[in-house]
């Protein structure tokens, strides 16, 4: 994983000119190029929440305002509520594991053990909310149907017969119909809010009194309108997992198996199946004006072999180029290989212009020495990798191209 | 970075015939209730109370050292007051830092626990999940599949990289790879 390899310090340029980690990338065939987060379009696979792990589809989301009735978390501390049942009665209640709040310290009931939707408060101004959002849905219908009414062409003649004897075939006797009625009837009304010179004035201990300022974020965020002292749970917000595809064909690069707990990719274009990966063999000590070597492992996870050309970038003034390109072919990944312990790959590889600078061969990796000689102290190597994949194109007849990404080699420590 | 070559003297390791690698005076306990599926790093010092119940880890999975492995216990309602402790489920390529405290339920395949984490009671992480080193998970707790989770109490504060489950498998086992006794050619090459 990231943390394991320390994969963050060595950063990819992508197609549109940012740098991400290996990891981070896709790799479009169909247009042979990189993609990183900020140039592919992110669309929402489903929702799921990420405690009990249930979907839901976008209307059921948004119906339930994209909450989980049945998960909460603690206002305090936002930690998953726990169901405790109480030994007595066989009623349950919710607790937290971590601060030992509990919903019986905000007063609220016990359930029955087959209470799934634990009960909220009632917004006292919903009533009133409802009445508005229904008043402009029903302005939203009369505007709509009147727009539809004057670009539709009006017929007046059919011909000469009486068009409404005819049976009403396509519904559309029908749908004029609800048009028309939708023009004609009186449009709702509802109160609008009246200015009051009758303010009820600031009760002198709200200076004093500390609970409304602790209150978490997340709690005003949601609860608003609840009275200050009393902490209510908060139910848990749904998770929108991501189907990912390239900006410019559209094509899909990341999607998961339909299942929301799965982790299978259903297609997965990751640029790590396709472009060599880069890494420290070691930690290195630089010298300033004296020749010391860097190593480095390249690796293969593609299925194919790959022909790679490394080169140090010449318009960095930061050193000295001793070595000047690493020719190499790297053999595949292979699975057995690994589980055989096999030192070899089964593929012959081994064929380079440059066998000085190569440290190792061991299956689908290769260590090599890069020789410079550092002018100032610097902190990242800058690297033009070419390498030659059939992988990365969609085309089969074609044979593979070269292909050219920029790494940045972190050296810190 | 690549991960470094650890050699150990013989002595203190025993490998078995499914390849495990586990130290000679790590305190198991219960051997008959804990299963190792093959390829498998024990390192000094880790604890595994199978005596409590039942531990069962998937392949290439790697417990570092001075990790506690500890089944935890439940109360079930209608069996009484009485409760029993419940399995530990651990899926292929799991990798457990240095002094983790582990008394998950399930920990799925391809998770990452930092060095000195705690797993509080029966909790579950789905698959390539990554909890950062000293998080402290609460008891219970659920986390869906590519979270990455830390701090104390900890949450999900970010997600893992989509191919987290090929980075893993590497990982593991290369690390397995790389844990080699002192007799091996590659601790000679050192
Ligand atoms: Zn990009
Ligand atoms: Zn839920
Ligand atoms: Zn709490
Ligand atoms: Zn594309």
């Amino acid at each position: 994983m990231a943390s394991l390899y320390q994969s963050d310090r060595n950063k990819y340029e992508c197609s549109c000119g940012a740098w991400d980690s290996l990891g981070l990338l896709y790799f479009c065939r169909h247009c042979s190029v990189t993609r990183c987060s900020s140039c592919v379009l992110v669309e929402l696979d489903c929702f799921l929440c990420q405690n009990c792990l249930e979907s839901a589809p976008v209307t059921e989301a948004r119906l339930k305002k994209n909450r989980c009735f049945a998960c909460n978390f603690c206002p305090f501390c936002a930690t998953v509520l726990t169901k405790k049942t109480c030994v007595n009665s066989g009623n349950t209640f919710l607790s937290c594991g971590v601060c030992r709040w509990s919903t019986r310290d905000a007063g609220i009931p016990d359930q029955s053990k087959t209470t799934t939707d634990w009960p909220m408060p009632e917004n006292p101004l919903s009533k009133r909310l409802n009445e508005i959002s229904g008043h402009f849905k029903d302005l939203e219908t009369r505007e709509k149907a009147r727009k539809e009414k004057d670009t539709t062409k009006r017929r007046t003649n059919f011909g000469g017969f009486d068009a409404s004897k005819f049976s009403d075939r396509f519904g559309v006797q029908k749908m004029i119909q609800a048009r028309k009625k939708a023009i004609e009837t009186p449009a709702s009304t509802v109160e609008s809010h009246v200015a009051t010179a009758d303010v009820p004035a600031l009760p002198d201990d709200v200076f004093e009194s500390t609970a409304a300022i602790q209150l978490p974020l997340n709690v005003i965020n949601k609860q608003p309108l609840v009275e200050e002292t009393t902490l209510l749970p908060v139910r848990l917000p749904l998770k929108g997992r991501k189907a990912i595809r390239c900006r410019k064909c559209e094509h899909h690069l990341l999607k998961l198996d339909y299942s929301p707990n799965a982790i299978n990719y259903k297609i997965s274009a990751f640029a790590r199946n396709t472009i060599p990966e880069i890494r420290l063999s070691r930690g290195v000590e630089l010298v300033v004006g004296q020749q010391s070597s860097i190593l480095l492992t390249l690796l293969n996870h593609s299925e194919n072999g790959m022909q790679i050309i490394l080169t140090p970038d010449a318009d960095d003034s930061a050193f000295e180029i001793v070595t000047e390109s690493i020719d190499i072919t790297l053999s595949p990944l292979d699975a057995a290989d690994v589980l055989l312990g096999a030192e070899e790959s089964k593929y012959s590889a081994a064929s380079s212009s440059s066998s000085s600078n190569i440290v190792f061969q061991r299956r689908n990796r290769v260590g090599i020495r890069l020789d410079l000689c550092p002018k100032v102290d610097f902190k990242c190597l800058p690297l033009s990798l070419k390498f030659k994949n059939i992988h990365t194109t969609a085309k089969l007849e074609t044979s593979a191209d070269w292909k050219m990404v920029k790494v940045r080699v972190g050296l810190d420590k | 970075m690549d991960l470094p070559l650890i050699v150990y003297s013989p002595e203190e390791y025993i490998e078995t015939s499914t390849g495990n690698k586990v130290y000679k005076k790590a305190s198991i306990y219960g051997s008959q209730n804990i299963v190792l599926s093959g390829k498998c790093v024990l390192q000094k010092d880790c604890i595994l109370r199978g005596d409590l119940a039942p531990i069962r880890m998937g392949k290439f999975g790697i417990i570092g050292e001075n990790s506690v492995i500890r089944p935890s216990f439940k109360n079930f309602i209608n069996k009484g007051p009485q409760g029993s402790f419940i399995h530990v489920k651990i899926g292929d390529h799991v990798f457990i830092g240095k002094s983790c405290i582990i008394m998950a339920g399930q920990i799925s395949s391809y998770c990452h626990i930092g060095d000195g984490a705690i797993l509080g009671q029966s909790c579950v992480l789905k698959e390539c999940c990554e909890v950062q080193a000293e998080a402290v998970i609460a008891p219970d707790s659920v986390f869906p599949p590519f979270s990455l989770i830390g701090g104390n109490p900890a949450r999900v504060i970010g997600s893992t990289a989509p191919c987290t489950a090929d980075m893993m498998i590497e990982a593991t086992q290369e690390y397995y790879e790389n844990f080699v006794p002192k007799t091996s050619a590659r601790a000679a090459l050192m």
